[in-house]
Parts: C-alpha cells; sequence; structure tokens
C-alpha cells in the first residue's frame, strides 16, 4: 500500500500515541510487579493459599496472608451475576430487535444506556440503604453474597444488552430477509440464525460483562458485608479481592501493602486469561 | 382459465411516494412471468407484496387486492408465515444462512414439519440433486455455506426455497450478481422446474426475460411513479408490442 | 399448529417480562435517589463547603475538584484515543503485528479493574512522580483507565462507515488523511460521541481509582496538584464512614445522576447539528 506524504506524516503520528497507549499496559503489570515482589519474596506464593486466615501486617512474620476467601469471593458474586446477567442481557438485547414495537425499543435503549450510566458508587448506596434492608428481613445479616450478586448484576446488565443489542444490529439483513422468506417463525429466526450469526459478539458481550464484575469494586465494598471468610450460604457476608484493596490500601505499609499489590495482580492475572480465552474463542470462529 | 394470482388496482407507496399505482395483473398457474422495464419503477415492490415482505419495510404501504387462491394478501391477517410457505423467494444477492450447507435445507424443512435426522438427510441430497449441487458439495455438505461461489450460493438459495415445495417462486433478478456461466446454469436450472411451480421473475436481462418467460410484463416511470404499461404473452411483446415505451425499450436494448 | 402459537405466545410473554422487569429495577433505583435526594437540594447545597464532614453543608469544592479531574483526564485522553483508533481501523491493514500488538493491549487494558488502576495510579503518578494526592494524578490515572472504552467506540465508529467511501477515495487519489477528516469522521460521528460520552460517564462514575490517587480531601482546590474529593467517593464516604451522612448522600447522588444526564443530553445534541450541518454541506 502506497501512503502519500502527507499520510504517512499522520501514520507516524498515530502510531506514536499508539505505542504510547501500548506503553500504558506495560507500565502497569510492570508496577504492580515491582512493588508486589517484596511480599512474593519474603511471604512465598503458597502462604497466599495456606495461611490460616487473611490478618495482614507489615511484618511477614507475625501476620497471616490467605487471600482464598477473597478468590473465591470474587468467583462466586461473579459467576452469580453472569448467570442472571447474561441471559437477561441477550433477551433484552432480542426484545429490542424483534418483539418491542419502534418507539418502545427506542425508549428501551435509551434507558439502558442510562442504566449503563449510573455510577457503580451510586448502585452500592442504593444497595446499602435499600437492598440490604430487604434482604435482611428475609435472612439476616443482609450485607451478603446475595446483595452482592443482585447489585452485580443490575450493574453488567447494561453492558450485556449494550453490546448485544449492536451484535445483533450487525447481522446482515439479508439473513433475516432469508428466514422471513421461508416462512420461519420469528423465535426459529432468533434461534437458528440471530443467535449462531452473532455468536461471537454476543460471547464477547458476556465476557467483557464477567470482566466488568470481577473488576468491580466500590458496589462490592457497599453491600456484601467485607468479611474474609469463604461463604456457606448465599445470605453469608463476602469479602472480594477488589474490595479488600479498597479497603486495606489506606493504611497498608510495608509487606501488607506489597501483597495488596500481590492481590492487584491476581486479578490482573485472571483478567488477562479472560482475555486471552476470548481472543482464542474469536480467532476459532473465525476458522469454522 | 382462472389465474393463481390476481392483482387488482395494486398501489404501493413509501413514506407517501407512490413506487407503483394502479398495477392490475393476472398470473397463471405454472408459467414464468418475468417483470422488466428500467431501474426502479417499482417491479421488486411489486414482487414484495406477493409474500409480504413489504411488511418488513417500515413506512411503507399497499392498497388495492392481491389474491392468492382466494385469499387476500393485502393488509389482510393471514398467517404471513404459511403464505411465504407457499410462495419462496430468491434474492438477488444469493444469501444463504452463515451456517453450514446442510444446515441451510435442513433450517426450513425443520421448522415445517417433523422429520427424523435420516429424512432430512434424504431430502436435503434430493434438493441439492435437483438444483445440481450435489456432486460439488458431497463431500462438504458441513462446511459453510458461505464458502461456495456466488453462483452455488444461488443454487443452494433455490434449493432452501424449494424445500417448502412453494406453488409460486419469486425471483428478484437471481443472477445479476453472477457470472454468465452460473446464470446459464441457473437459467437451465429455472428451465427444469417451470412446470412444476410458478415463477415470477423480475429481470433487467431482456434476452432473458425472452428466453425464458411466457409472459411479460412492462413497468415504465411515469412522473417518478411506477406503472404496468404493457402485460402479455412474451413472443407477442417482443415481436409486436403496442406501448410506444415498450417499442422504444426493447428496440433500445436490441439496437 | 396450535401448539406451536402457544409456544411462541409464552416465548413472546417471557421476553416482555425480562424487559419489564429491567425497566422496573431501573425505575425503583431512579425513583429511590430521586424522591430522597430533590428535598435536600438548592443553589446553597451546590455552592457552600463541606461541613461536619458531609453530615451538613453543599458540595462545591467537589464539584469544582470533579469538573477538574475530568478534564485533565479528558485532555490526555482523547488526542491518545484518537489517534489509536484513527490507525487501528485506517492504517491496520499496513502493518500487522504493530496493530495486533496494540488491539490486544487495548483489550487487556479495558479488562483491567479500576482498583487496579488506582494501585497503579497511587504507585507511579502519586509516589514516582512525585504527585502526591492530587487532582492531576487522579485525572491521569483515569485518562488510562477510559483510553481503551474511547478508543474502541471511536475504532467501531470509523469502522462502521462504509468501505465504498474509502475505494471512492483511493480512487480518486484523496489522500487517506483527508479522507478521514472530510468524509470519514463526520459520518461517523454518532459513534464517536457515543464513545465520548460512555468514556465521561465512566471517568465521571469512577470511585475506586480515585481513592488512593485523588484522594479525600474536601476542601476547595487551589491547584492541580491539590487533593481533591469526587462526587463519587464522597457518596461513598457519606454512606460507609459518616453516620447520618445518608440524606447528603442522596442528594449527592442525585447531582451526579443529573450530571451525567446532562452530558448525555448535550452530547446527543451536538451530534444531531454535527450531522445536520455535514448533511448541508
Amino acid at each position: 500500500m502506497s501512503l502519500s506524504p502527507l499520510d504517512k506524516r499522520w501514520f507516524w503520528l498515530c502510531r506514536f500515541f499508539a505505542f504510547t497507549c501500548a506503553l500504558i499496559i506495560c507500565f502497569i503489570i510492570l508496577f504492580l510487579f515491582v512493588e508486589s515482589i517484596p511480599a512474593i519474596q519474603s511471604i512465598g506464593l503458597e502462604r497466599f493459599f495456606n495461611d490460616s486466615s487473611w490478618h495482614p501486617t507489615p511484618d511477614p512474620s507475625t501476620g497471616s496472608f490467605n487471600l482464598s476467601a477473597m478468590l473465591v469471593g470474587t468467583l462466586a458474586a461473579t459467576l452469580g451475576a453472569i448467570i442472571f446477567a447474561g441471559p437477561l442481557g441477550i433477551l433484552a438485547a432480542i426484545f429490542c430487535h424483534f418483539y418491542a414495537p419502534k418507539q418502545i425499543a427506542y425508549l428501551f435503549r435509551r434507558m439502558i444506556e442510562l442504566l449503563a450510566g449510573i455510577p457503580s458508587v451510586v448502585f452500592g448506596f442504593w444497595g446499602l440503604v435499600t437492598l440490604a434492608p430487604i434482604i435482611r428481613n428475609l435472612a439476616p445479616p443482609g450485607p451478603s453474597l446475595c446483595a452482592g450478586i443482585i447489585i452485580l448484576t443490575m450493574m453488567i446488565l447494561p453492558t450485556v444488552v449494550l453490546l448485544s443489542d449492536a451484535a445483533i444490529k450487525n447481522i446482515p439483513k439479508k439473513y433475516i430477509e432469508g428466514a422471513a422468506a421461508l416462512g420461519l417463525s420469528r423465535w426459529s429466526t432468533i434461534k437458528s440464525i440471530v443467535i449462531r450469526a452473532s455468536k461471537e459478539g454476543l460471547s464477547n458481550a458476556i465476557m467483557l460483562a464477567t470482566g466488568r464484575a470481577i473488576g468491580e469494586t466500590m458496589a462490592v465494598v457497599m453491600v456484601c458485608g467485607n468479611i474474609a471468610q469463604i461463604p456457606n450460604s448465599l445470605f453469608d457476608p463476602i469479602r472480594t479481592l477488589t474490595a479488600n484493596i479498597a479497603l486495606e490500601l489506606g493504611y497498608a505499609t510495608g509487606q501488607h501493602r506489597s501483597s495488596l499489590f500481590f492481590s492487584g495482580l491476581l486479578l490482573l492475572g485472571i483478567i488477562t486469561m479472560m482475555v486471552l480465552i476470548s481472543e482464542k474463542l474469536k480467532s476459532e470462529a473465525i476458522r469454522d | 382459465m382462472t389465474p393463481l394470482i390476481s392483482i387488482k388496482n395494486l398501489s404501493i407507496s413509501y413514506k407517501q411516494k407512490f413506487a407503483l399505482q394502479h398495477v392490475n395483473l393476472d398470473i397463471f398457474s405454472g408459467k414464468i412471468l418475468a417483470l422488466i422495464g428500467p431501474s426502479g419503477c417499482g417491479k421488486t415492490s411489486l414482487l414484495n407484496c406477493l409474500n409480504r415482505m413489504t411488511d418488513l419495510i417500515p413506512d411503507c404501504l399497499v392498497t388495492g387486492s392481491i389474491q392468492l387462491e382466494q385469499l387476500e394478501l393485502v393488509n389482510s391477517n393471514i398467517d404471513v408465515n404459511q403464505l411465504r410457505q407457499n410462495v419462496g423467494m430468491i434474492f438477488q444477492k444469493p444469501n444463504p444462512f452463515p451456517l453450514s450447507i446442510q444446515e441451510n435445507i435442513h433450517l426450513p424443512l425443520r421448522e415445517h414439519a417433523k422429520l427424523s435426522k435420516s429424512e432430512q438427510l434424504g431430502i436435503s441430497e434430493d434438493l441439492l440433486k435437483r438444483v445440481g449441487l450435489w456432486q460439488e458439495v458431497e463431500n462438504r455438505l458441513t462446511k459453510p455455506a458461505l464458502s461456495l461461489s456466488g453462483g452455488q450460493q444461488q443454487r443452494l438459495c433455490i434449493a432452501r426455497a424449494l424445500t417448502l415445495n412453494p406453488k409460486v417462486l419469486l425471483m428478484d433478478e437471481p443472477c445479476s450478481a453472477l457470472d454468465p456461466l452460473s446464470t446459464e446454469i441457473i437459467e437451465n436450472l429455472i428451465n427444469q422446474i417451470r412446470h412444476e411451480i410458478t415463477i415470477v421473475i423480475v429481470t433487467h436481462n431482456l434476452a432473458q426475460a425472452k428466453r425464458l418467460s411466457d409472459q411479460t410484463a412492462v413497468f415504465w416511470n411515469h412522473n417518478q411513479c411506477g406503472k404496468l404499461i404493457e402485460h402479455d404473452q412474451t413472443k407477442k411483446i417482443f415481436e409486436s408490442p403496442t406501448h410506444p415505451d415498450t417499442i422504444a425499450y426493447i428496440k433500445g436494448l436490441q439496437g | 399448529m396450535t401448539d406451536k402459537t402457544l409456544s411462541q405466545d409464552l416465548i413472546c410473554g417471557f421476553i416482555w417480562c425480562v424487559a419489564l422487569g429491567i425497566t422496573f429495577m431501573f425505575c425503583w433505583i431512579l425513583f429511590d435517589i430521586i424522591s430522597h435526594g430533590i428535598p435536600e437540594i438548592s443553589w446553597t447545597f451546590l455552592t457552600s463547603s463541606v461541613q461536619q464532614a458531609g453530615r451538613s453543608g453543599g458540595i462545591g469544592p467537589i464539584i469544582i475538584s470533579t469538573l477538574l479531574i475530568l478534564l485533565v483526564c479528558l485532555c490526555v485522553s482523547i488526542p491518545l484515543a484518537l489517534a489509536t483508533a484513527i490507525l487501528l481501523s485506517e492504517f491496520s491493514n499496513s502493518h500487522q503485528r504493530f496493530t495486533r500488538l496494540i488491539s490486544t493491549s487495548l483489550e487487556i487494558l479495558a479488562g483491567i479493574p479500576s482498583i487496579v488502576f488506582g494501585l497503579f495510579g497511587n504507585a507511579f503518578f502519586c509516589i514516582i512522580c512525585g504527585l502526591g494526592f492530587s487532582i492531576l494524578s487522579g485525572g491521569l490515572t483515569l485518562a488510562c483507565m477510559v483510553l481503551p472504552i474511547l478508543t474502541r467506540s471511536i475504532e467501531i465508529g470509523l469502522r462502521s462507515v462504509s468501505d465504498d467511501y474509502r475505494l471512492a477515495g483511493a480512487a480518486l487519489a484523496i489522500p487517506r488523511v483527508k479522507l478521514l477528516w472530510r468524509i470519514i469522521l463526520p459520518a461517523a460521528t454518532p459513534g464517536l460521541v457515543a464513545g465520548l460520552m460512555l468514556g465521561i460517564g465512566r471517568a465521571l462514575a469512577e470511585t475506586a481509582a480515585l481513592i488512593f490517587t485523588s484522594g479525600y480531601v474536601d476542601r476547595m482546590p487551589g491547584s492541580l496538584l491539590d487533593s481533591g474529593r469526587a462526587l463519587s467517593i464522597h457518596i461513598y464516604d457519606l454512606a460507609m464512614n459518616v453516620s447520618g451522612g445518608e440524606t447528603n448522600a442522596y442528594a449527592t447522588a442525585l447531582i451526579l445522576l443529573v450530571l451525567l444526564l446532562v452530558i448525555n443530553l448535550v452530547a446527543q445534541w451536538l451530534s444531531h447539528r454535527f450531522l445536520y450541518r455535514k448533511v448541508q454541506l
């Protein structure tokens, strides 16, 4: 491809800026590593999973540093949220395209966009003052895994809806026309053509939403109760990895601070793995 | 002879702008009717009315009457999906679904009848043989339909439309996106099935209309609105047209 | 046949229920915030300073801090995101490896939890760069955070413009950059504005990345190097750490929501105006 001189200058400018973007991720990984190396060296990886509990101190010999309760908390809340938000979100997107009258679909999309814009701290606040008391009446103490799942579901739902909506919109019109010309019913068209033709976009929507659920901090801090324990039921309080960082970074020093950076690294690891899996899914979908 | 489809005083408008006005036309069973005329004179719109694809177009208003064996199609409360099983459609650009070749055939089969897997396979083999695609795809039935060439895709779409045993097949310039060789194959295919099915074909290729059709309807643009100016036996339209616009149109393309 | 129609109707009903359920939850939250927040809001609440850790007084300095953080964030992230998106969508076929590297790193960046940005911002901007807890640290951290969203939505907007324009431009030997500014960017405006909206929304809503970068101080900031408390942090602090802060937390939440709504509407209005002007040209 040949570029004119003007294009070349712009091309290099763009490359420079883009390179800066790539540099940021390198910097983030680098800093998490640098800050967590002291903890990894003096505490050791196995103690993060084998210690009796999470009672960190700046001096590694006196504290205990077990992160697994937080890991379980994060996974439980995320899984719960995605089980609800995934199907509901995709159905809502289908609603917009195939069931709702034009005006209602328009209003519904607007509403979902607004819902997507509601800050996590507002969700958390609402969960804390409205939802948690309701759950307390059902099964004390209120702030719990259950509250966390409900709030997370509501928070990632717009992500799923908007991305699925976009994926469905991208389906070539000729498929829909073809299905109509064959007299396929609405649901068969959706099931056999729409979902399959937008498979890649839909799974990507779920993946991104999962990532958001794992990383969500403030809402979870406010509604989950923040007790570092492995939950026995839906109504037990939990503490997630993210909540742990948000609660403790303010006063953490020494190895305690370093181990918080390590848990950040752990989060990053989980997310990166998911991104790589979704990339792999994508490339396999293309090869099929 | 009673017509299979009779169209009376049909008008189609998009956003209050008429695309086609006052069309009266009879379509006879087992014949091929060609719709010809310059671009934008409402041929495709007419075709879309015959299986209610117009429902998919927002702001499209149809008035008048179309009767398919005593069934009123215009603005009536009929089961559209049932109608579309009886009136199949082939599009200008081949549009196989992004599924495997065989799944493209099985999908409409499954939708409209309860068949076992082996019955489905049998039917799809028959259909693919009928459209002359079997030998080409026999060994790759589970491969994506989109990996086929344009001509093959169009034949697959025809096979797909035939799964439902439609009474009428609407073809919207089925060959305009294809090369001459594929066009010839499709034309042969149309000639093979012409006695079993009624075909309405929109074409810009006058030679094709002349070769294939029994009857021809000529559409023309008057004051930015489509009109049916002449319709008769194909032979008569091409040999002794009466309307001055038809004469010009046919001459222009002959000369 | 009736069996089939029945199941079709059931599915249809179920899908309507899903949509109604979502709408209901949304209205519930909104109603709750509005009904509790409105009585507290007045001009003095918006302009006066914070008193008794937020139990009384207003949120004037907090609004100013929030806007400053946002300004820093956008000044840094928009040029970066636009350039990167242009590279990915317009020049992507020329240097495959490089663009793939960029898009993969953006993909990972997009997935990084905001609290991790907080960790990074705290370690890098606050401590290494010596900016301390300040509006500048907070804004820069947010800029890193919204970069992937901005870039991706701009890229999607650009890609959604039909390739016919690009081919037509190439056939007329118009430099790509001119084509980009004159045809493709205007055509992609709705997508770009939507992306910008998402970015601003995310930045304004962010709490976790700011707690440990821009800090908690609730006084009026004197410069970009002062610590400033964002609206979202104010809500968090009032709800979690200040007993009796609930009423003001409701009011602040309502202000934040209204702010987000206004930004939304302004962005939409701009995009319509922009499109209209371009059509007339």
